[in-house]
């Protein structure tokens, strides 16, 4: 069965852009891990995820994203989301997550 | 035709689903169920919400009852008033099931901000898992 996630990794100087795209729930889940935890170990740079067409995420999708987080944190790097959707935002704000992790606009 | 329209409303509009355990199938369920809250009338966002909801549901049933060849089934109770979704399993409750842990916290916040009101079953002798309920606001 066809997966309904791509990460994407694209490059730049300063930080390390991972564009998600499609939906993160149960079955795409320890594919993100995986893919998102090598990016991590490879690059000790920040990480910025960009959010355009991500379009589902539960809460193991954003599990993972504290794990990366706490990945990320111990390089004394960040990671910055971008172009979060309305739907995927009220999860943020509903889980206090809008708190924990640098949400750009 | 109005035979056919008397027959509508006194019948008990029920969905049953039974759906195996699988990740794949949340999908299904997820799509079956935005189907299913617009048909009641529920607003977009209000539908993004019960999916978001009975999704998570199921992705804990997934995960903590380790369950292989057997299915759990999903009841939508279409009512006037909202949608009321009932989780039970096929067969038994699994010894020792628990539906959320403390650990589940990011799951408990997104299940109770997003629906009116949530039931959890924990009898251990009953197949009913927790039941979440929707209703319709006025617009």
């Amino acid at each position: 069965m066809a997966s309904n996630l791509s990460v994407i990794e694209k490059k730049s100087n300063e930080v390390v852009v991972v564009e998600l795209n499609g939906e993160i729930d149960i079955s795409t889940v320890t594919e993100l891990k995986d893919k998102l935890y090598a990016i991590i170990e490879k690059n000790n740079k920040d990480v910025r995820l960009d959010c355009e067409n991500l379009t589902y995420i539960d809460s193991t999708g954003l599990g993972v994203l504290v794990g990366a987080l706490k990945k990320v944190k111990n390089n004394n790097k960040d990671i910055y989301i971008v172009n979060l959707r309305s739907n995927i935002k009220k999860l943020f704000l509903i889980t206090g997550l809008d708190n924990v992790f640098k949400i750009e606009e | 035709m109005e035979q056919l329209q008397e027959k509508s409303n006194e019948v008990v509009k029920e969905i049953d689903l039974i759906v195996p355990f699988l990740p794949e199938m949340v999908r299904v369920v997820r799509l079956t169920v935005s189907g299913i809250a617009s048909r009641i009338g529920f607003q977009i966002d209000e539908i993004e919400d019960i999916k978001v909801a009975v999704a998570e549901i199921c992705t804990r049933i997934l995960t903590k009852s380790k369950l292989n060849n057997e299915r759990y089934v999903i009841k939508f109770n279409m009512t006037d008033t909202g949608l009321t979704v009932k989780f039970e399993f096929e067969n038994q409750k699994p010894k020792n099931f628990e539906l959320f842990a403390e650990e589940d916290v990011l799951g408990i916040s997104i299940v109770n901000s997003l629906v009116d009101e949530v039931f959890v079953n924990n009898a251990k002798d009953s197949k009913e898992i927790i039941t979440l309920s929707m209703f319709l606001k006025e617009n």
